[in-house]
Formats: structure tokens, sequence, C-alpha cells
């Protein structure tokens, strides 16, 4: 399934935070946008899905008018994996896996085999199998924000929203999470934070700063020295990984400059 | 899907068993109308009974109620309408007591003797129980949260006489209509009426000998009064305001609420000539008067300057008791000691 | 590839059977507490100021409820035992049970709606709002005739709580989103507002009789339990424990967050609107019919929770039937404490509760319904 931005515009307590973005992601693309904080990303992907009304735009899913169609319609198809994760109740990892599953159960149809399945096998994916009975409350950071993405997969979505998901994760986690999402072959739109992974990992990174984009394209190609001067306001080096052959960015410091 | 199923059924069965049992009371109420389980074996003396009175609600409504025959087993609720038949001799009657005042009666010892049920309101339940063949009661005690309403108890075959009715209005004739409710219906008219009579002649004794005064003076009626707050009752409250009156006082109307909680400001202000403050407790009237006479905020007030300061005792004064008479006398002494010391 | 297949087959299966067996737990402990409620029934029947020995009161009971007659036929014939046990027990019992459900269960609702473990069915105003309207009926309307004395306490006051939370519900959405912050603030102003009222209403009618009535009033009781008033709160409170009985997927979902109900599909502003409507026409019957009674919407959720967790498939029906049978007890005692007497349910309520949730508290494992 595909998505299409187009021209969308947020106003937030008066101030714009997105101006005019139009973006696009194929079927089974994995693309990014990156930008330093405050740029706009978060809101975008809100309004995309439907926590934040733009003001001016259309977002369309597959051939479903975004802004038009419910909730619940557009919950069958894209999952979500965002940053808020405070709760004040507790649940079990695996009865919050199973939430995953609400957008495709009737009113009242119960829990049967099939789903215990599917969150089973989606908590296998995260490497949480061996958890599903600790309550969430007392799992780290890193753990919560992977059973997050456990139940998005179990949403069994045709599309995913990332925002910003590798944040308090071990290295490790951090490259299975974007291994699974990439193995997961559906549209991925993801806002990161690490240039290095969002380059190995995206086929197209949309590059935003104050609420525009700035760059977009294959990510070899936006990621030079002078857009990430003029986007992140520091000094580097970009260079081919002479062990892997990817991007690679060497930050330049003050006291490193000769 | 299993609990979900359960739940419902337990919820259709709680229905129907609602449905169906709220159906059957009526039925029921009229199955068991209990007649007194104490069957008289005398007939009834010279067709006296069965009696229809009026009384009055606690709305102010009256109310028709029938007693079928002599009452044996009453149950009172409050404590002056007991005092009334300790007086008049029908206290073996009693088989339950509720709501006691707190406050110092004559009749303390002989109310001890009485089976009490609670010193508050009792429950219907503990009422039941007793199976009594009339409710002597307050008017305040049918309440939705008390003893319900009177046609509950009308319908298990229980009549209810009420006294002591606040929203009527406390006056002296109130009073004495308590007392005359209590003779016609016990079936003792003749004690009630000689009792009556001889207060309402003692009354107008110091009523007729009062109106010969020209002097006037002013009182202000306090009750209450703990640590320094006094509240004023107001005519409607009270029956000692009719005592003043009739006295040869003028009975100051602070306002044209029921109640008012008085400040030193306004007492100064009304500048009465005589005060009259009202306790529960007889052994606290010294140190109620005491305590106002030293009252340095009011020492310019006249009463105080000139230490007319009555304690009366607060059942008394503001419900009226058997001691009516007694209580009126000791007011007219007061408010014209020149006119009524010599007796 | 076949052996990983198959391991996850194994894996997923051991989890459904997992599951199961927790199901089966929980199916233990609901018909636990089942038996319990009847149980309670029955004793609280024969439990009361004057002594009716327990098998006669069963007797009764049966003879009452299906015609037929078990032991002694004489038994029954004694009247007065009968009146106190079917006109006067047995309703009362019956509406401690549906009043301690419907509490409970208000509760539950409103702990999801508003994603908040303090959360209560009186937050919305309601009991501020039914107090008003019952002071202005008792206070006002005392001895007066017309359209005040029409209407009566009860009724006053059920338009008194929803007035208030229909109040609650226009504030807290002005300027957009309704956010469950939004409700309990704006909960509390109104809460504010309608006890200045009927404290004002109170200070200036000057009626000591009428002050003691409002006194009484909120302090709770279920005195006022007769069979002709126990169809309407039943029907209410069983209507609302049906509808919410098949709302668990969604009350599980509130909890997670405004955002993530939405990524979820669940149109939370619609529901937390229509849960909330539908448990304050449910707490302003209950207020109307029995005045305020305290901490049970409160605590008995955190009870239920600690022990079968915040599932709401199990958290609801655990939390009716725990809600009716703690409502009972409290009211066994109630009726009993005070030789020939009674005392506020609402009294007892607190008394009872609060010492029990600060053992939950303390118990440092309380997460809010984590093991």
């Amino acid at each position: 399934m595909n998505l299409k931005v187009d021209h969308v515009s947020v106003t937030l307590s008066g101030a714009d935070i997105v101006k005019d973005i139009s973006m696009k992601v194929d079927d089974k693309q994995f693309v990014g946008i990156i930008g330093p904080n405050g740029c706009g990303k978060s809101t975008l992907l809100k309004s995309i899905y439907k926590v934040i009304k733009p003001q001016k735009g259309i977002v369309f899913l597959g051939d479903k008018d975004v802004l038009k169609t419910s909730t619940r319609a557009i919950s069958k198809d894209m999952g979500v994996v965002g940053q808020f994760n405070e709760l004040s109740f507790d649940f079990t990892v695996r009865e919050m896996v199973m939430m995953g599953r609400t957008p495709h159960k009737h009113f009242m149809e119960s829990d049967n085999m099939e789903d215990y399945k599917i969150a089973a096998d989606a908590l296998e994916r995260v490497n949480l199998a061996k958890y599903a009975d600790r309550s969430y409350l007392t799992l780290s950071g890193g753990e919560k924000q992977r059973v997050i993405l456990a139940r998005a997969i179990a949403q069994e979505p045709k599309f995913l929203i990332l925002d910003e998901p590798t944040n308090h994760l071990d290295i490790k986690y951090q490259l299975q999470i974007l291994s699974v999402v990439k193995s997961l072959n559906i549209g991925v739109l993801a806002a990161l934070h690490d240039l290095t992974m969002a380059s190995v990992y995206c086929d197209i990174l949309y590059v935003v700063k104050d609420g525009q984009i700035i760059a977009s394209g294959n990510p070899k190609a936006v990621l030079t020295k002078n857009l990430i001067r003029q986007v992140f306001e520091i000094d580097c080096e970009v260079y081919p990984n002479p062990i892997t052959g990817d991007l690679a960015i060497a930050y330049l410091s003050s006291t490193n400059r000769c | 899907m299993l609990k979900k199923i359960t739940s419902i059924l337990l919820a259709i069965i709680c229905c129907t068993a609602l449905v169906a049992c709220s159906e059957q009371p009526t039925n029921e109420k009229e199955a068991f109308n209990p007649v007194s389980t104490n069957q008289m074996n005398t007939p009834q003396q010279d067709g006296y009974y069965p009696l229809k009175f009026t009384i009055y609600d606690d709305k102010g409504n009256e109310v028709q109620q029938t007693v079928a025959e002599e009452p044996e087993r009453i149950v009172v609720i409050g404590q002056g309408l007991a005092e009334l038949m300790i007086h008049f001799g029908e206290k073996d009657r009693i088989v339950g007591l509720a709501y006691l005042d707190k406050s110092y009666s004559q009749y303390e010892e002989q109310v001890k003797q009485l089976p009490l049920l609670t010193d508050t309101w009792p429950s219907k339940e503990s009422i039941i129980a007793l199976e009594p063949d009339l409710i002597v009661a307050m008017s305040s005690t049918f309440t939705d949260e008390r003893l319900g309403d009177i046609s509950f108890w009308n319908e298990r075959g229980i009549p209810v006489l009420t006294g002591i009715n606040y929203t009527m209005g406390r006056t002296i004739n109130s009073v004495f209509d308590d007392i005359n409710n209590l003779g016609m219906v016990l079936n003792m008219k003749d004690k009630t009426d000689a009792f009556v009579e001889d207060q309402k002649t003692r009354i107008k004794v110091i009523q007729d000998k009062a109106s010969q005064s020209a002097n006037k003076p002013r009182i202000l009626l306090f009750a209450g009064g703990q640590k320094g707050t006094y509240y004023y009752y107001g005519p409607t409250l009270c029956v000692i305001d009719e005592m003043v009156e009739g006295a040869g006082g003028e009975y100051i109307k602070v306002s044209e609420d029921t109640y008012v909680e008085m400040s030193t400001e306004s007492i100064l202000s009304i500048n009465p000539d005589k005060i009259i403050i009202t306790e529960f407790q007889k052994s606290d009237s010294d140190a109620a008067k005491h305590l106002l006479l030293n009252n340095s905020s009011l020492k310019n007030v006249t009463a105080i300057k000139t230490g007319s300061v009555m304690v009366a005792d607060y059942t008394n004064a503001i419900r009226g008791s058997l001691n009516l008479a007694d209580l009126y006398e000791d007011v007219a002494e007061f408010i014209l000691p020149e006119l009524f010391r010599e007796e | 590839m076949a052996s990983i297949q198959k391991e996850e087959q194994k894996n997923a299966w051991q989890t459904f059977k997992c599951n199961l067996h927790k199901q089966s737990s929980f199916s233990i402990i609901f018909i636990i507490l089942l038996v319990a409620v009847v149980a309670t029934v029955v004793i609280s029947v024969s439990i009361g100021q004057v002594s009716i020995p327990f098998q006669q009161s069963f007797q009764i009971l049966i003879h009452q409820l299906s015609g037929c007659q078990i032991g002694d036929a004489s038994d029954l014939v004694n009247s007065m035992f009968v009146d106190i046990i079917w006109q006067i027990r047995f309703p009362r019992v019956l509406l401690a049970m549906i009043v301690g459900a419907g509490l409970a269960l208000c509760g539950v609702v409103m702990q999801a709606s508003v994603q908040n473990p303090l959360a209560d069915p009186y937050i919305l105003g309601i009991s501020s709002g039914g107090a008003l309207g019952a002071t202005f009926s008792i206070m006002l309307g005392f001895g007066a005739g017309g359209m005040l004395g029409e209407f009566g306490v009860a009724t006053w006051a059920f338009i008194g709580a929803l007035s208030a939370a229909a109040l609650v519900l226009a504030l807290a959405s002005i300027g957009g989103k309704t956010s469950s912050v939004k409700l309990v603030l704006a909960g509390t102003v109104i809460n504010a507002l309608c006890s200045a009222s009927s404290n004002f209403i109170i200070y200036f009618a000057k009626n000591s009789e009428g002050i003691r009535s409002v006194s009484f009033w909120t302090m709770g009781s279920l005195a006022s339990a007769e069979w002709d008033t126990l169809p309407l709160v039943s029907t209410v409170v069983i209507a609302a424990i049906i509808f919410f009985l098949f709302q668990s997927r969604v009350m599980n979902t509130m909890l997670m967050g405004e955002e993530t109900a939405i990524t979820l599909g669940v149109n939370l502003n619609f529901y937390r609107r229509l849960y909330m409507v539908i448990s304050s026409v449910v707490t302003g019957v209950l207020v109307s019919s029995c005045g305020i009674i305290g901490f049970v919407g409160l605590i008995i959720p955190h009870i239920v929770r600690s022990i079968v967790g915040s599932d709401h498939k199990r958290l609801v029906p655990a939390s009716i039937l725990f809600g009716g049978l703690f409502m009972m007890w409290t009211d066994i005692f109630a009726r009993t404490v005070i030789p020939n007497g009674e005392m506020p349910i609402g009294i007892v309520t607190s008394l009872f509760g609060a010492p029990v949730f600060m053992y939950i508290l303390i118990r440092k494992s309380y997460g809010f319904g984590g093991r």
C-alpha cells in the first residue's frame, strides 16, 4: 500500500509548524524523514495518523482519503509506533500486544487462537517472547519500545509509521528494530535521528527543516556535507565506510579542526 | 464468551425476578394486615372505639387515622410525649420508647424505667418486632430516612398519633392540643381536660393581672448560647414568646426568620430591658447567667446593667411541657416583679 | 524451516493454553464471587436487629419467591417475620447489591474514560450536583406545594446531578478536544460551585430540621429501599452492566492514551463522551435514591485490579460482583451496629474502604493492576 501526502500544512497555537509539505511512499518502500528537533517531523506524522488535523492538504493511504476516512478503517491498514508510552495502568506484555488486534475485531468478538498466534509471532520478531507474562511497567524504556512495535506488527498493517523508534535502544536493538521493520516488506514512513542508520535502511530520505522539505531523494545523494551543515548546523565529512561500503559521517568538532 | 453468556443469563434472571417480585407486594400487603395480635377479650367500651381522628404530618397536611380498639401496646417516639403518658398514668401501655431529650427532666427516673429501644431514631424493624397497635411520635419522625411514611404503618394496621409539630408552629395551644389528642385517643379525656383547664385558669390569672400594667418591658430571648454564640428563636419555634407577651412584656422580634445567630452588635443595638436565656441542664444555668452578665462587650446593654437575666429550661421554653403554667408564672415574676412578686 | 514453524506453532499453542489457564483461574474466581453474592443475599436477609433464625428466614425467602414451602408450614404464618424479611430486609439487600454493583461499574468506567486511577463516579460533579438538588428540594420546597412539592427530593437530586455533569462536559470541551486533565479540572470547578451554592441555601434558609435532613441525605442511606422504587434503579443499573460487559476492548484501549487509541482505530472522544453520559445517568439515579455513598466507586476497582489485573474483560464482571458483595456486607454492619438504630451507610463505606485501600497501597508491588 502506498502513501501520498499532498501540500499538508499544520498550524498549532498560532504557529506554522508544517508548511506545505508533500511526499510519497511507494508500496514496500522504506522512506525516512530526518531533520533537527522541532523541525516538524513529529507533527507531520501525527497529522498523517490522524491525531492532529492539518489546516490544509490531503493524505491518501492506498485509495483512501485519510482525513475523511474513519480512524477505525485507517487503523486496519496503518500501524503506528509513536513516542506516547506513559501509562498509569499496568498490563502484561502479552495483553499489550493483543491490543494490536483491536482494529480487526468486531463488537462482540473475543480473542481466538489466531489472535494469540499473531501476537506470539510479533513478540518473537522483536525478541521478547520470553517476556510475555511480565508486567509492562516493569520493563526498561527500550523493551517498552519493542513491545509497542510488536503491538503494531500484531495489527498486520499494510503500512507502518514510526516516530523515532530507536530512542532508548541499545545498538543491538536499534539495528534489530530497523531490520525487523525492513523485513516486514510493507511501506514504511519513519522519522529517524541517526543519519547513518537512515542512510543504510531507507530507500528515500526527506530532509525537513523549519517545517519545509529542504531535500529529498536517495540517501547517498541527499546526505552531503553542505546539506548537513545547512540543516544541522555542524561541520562534517561524508565518506564511504571502508568496511561496509555504506555512507559514513565524520563529525568535526572545533577541537578536531586543524 | 462463556463469561459473557453467564453474565447475561444472570442479568436476565435478576431482571425477571425483580419484575415478578415487584408484582407481589400489593397482594402481600393486603394479605397480612395484622390487626393487633393482642385481641382484646373485652368488647369495645360504649362504642368509643373504633375512633377516627385527624393528625398533621410533618409537611402540615391533614391525615386521617383510625384506632380500632383501645391501644394496649404503644410505641412512643419523643421523650416529651412519653412524659405526657407518664404524667397521666398510662406508662404501662408503653412497649417501646425512642428519641430522648438530652436535657433536664423531672421525669428522669420514670423515663429510665421505660423499655428503651434507642435514644435516637429507631429502625422500622425494631418497631415491627414489638407488634404495637399505636405509635405516638413527633411529627418529624415520619420521613424517608427515619420511620418512613405514615401510610407504611397504616398498611400494617398501626395507627399513628403525631405531636410536637414544629412545622405547624409551637404555641401554647398546640401543647394543649397534643395533650387533648392523647386524652382522646387513649380514652382518658377526663384526666386531660382537667389538667388543661387548670393550666388555662392559671394562665388567665396572669394575663388579667398583666393587662393592668402600663409598663411593657422589652424582652429578648436567646437559645443555645454555647461558647458565646446566641441564637434568637422566632415565635413559631418556641412557646415562651406567648408567655412573655401574656405576662405583660414585649417579645422582641429580631427578624422574620425562624432563627438567627445574634452578633454582639445586634444585641447592643436592640438593647433589651431584660433577657431570657435557655439552658439544657439545670446545673448549667448559673454558669450561663454568669457568663452573660460578665460579658464585657455587652456591659452597656440595659438588661446586663440591671442584672435582669433569667435562665429558663430549654425544653419547657421551646417545646413546651407539662409545666407550662409554672414557667409562665416564673416569666411573669421576672418581667413585672412589682406586680407579681407579692403573690 | 519446517522445524522453526513447528517451534512457533508450539509456542503459540503453549501461549494459548497458558491464557486458557488464566481464563480458567479467572472463571474460578468469577464463580466463587457469584456464589458468594447469592450466599450473602440469603445471609443478609436473616441478619438484623430482630433475631430471626436463619432457617426460618431461608424458608420465608423461598416461599415468597417461588410459592413452594420447605419444612414446617406453620412458621410462615408468623406475619411479623414475613413482613420484616420480605418487606424490609429483602428489598434493602437487593438495593445494596444493585447500588454496590452500579457504583463499582461506574468507577471502572470513569477510571478508564479519564485514564486516571484516582477517578470515581463523582468526578463529574455528580455528587455535589445531586447534593445541591437535594438541598434545594429539602430546604426550599419543604412544606411548599405546587411544582416544588410535586417533584420530590429524588427527582431534584437527579436533575442536579445530571445538570452538573452536563456543565462539566461542556466546560471541558471548550477550546477543542476534551482531554482527561480538562475533565478533572472542570469537575473540580463545578464541584466547588455546587458546594458553595448548597451552603448558601442552607445558611440562608434557616431551617434546622431541613439541615438535618440534608446532612443525613449527604451521608447516604439505604433505608428508603422498598419494592416500589427498586425496579427503576435495577433496570438502569442492569442495562448499564450489560452494555459495559461488551465494551472491554474499547476500555482497554482507552487506557493506552489518546494517541494510541486513535492508532488502534478507537474514536476516543466519542466513546469517552458516551461512557460518561451513561455513567452519569447511572450514578445520578443511584445518588438520587440513596444519597452520596462514597469510596465504593473509587476503591472496588483497585481492589479487584490487584487480583485479576487491568484487563477489562475480567475487571468489569469481577468489579460488579465484588461491589455488590462489599455493599451488602457494609449494609449489614450499618444495620446492626447501633442497637435498634441505623448508621448512614456512606459513613461505613468510607470507614471500611480507607484501611483496605491503605493496605493495598502499602503493598509496594501495587502497580495499578500489575503483578
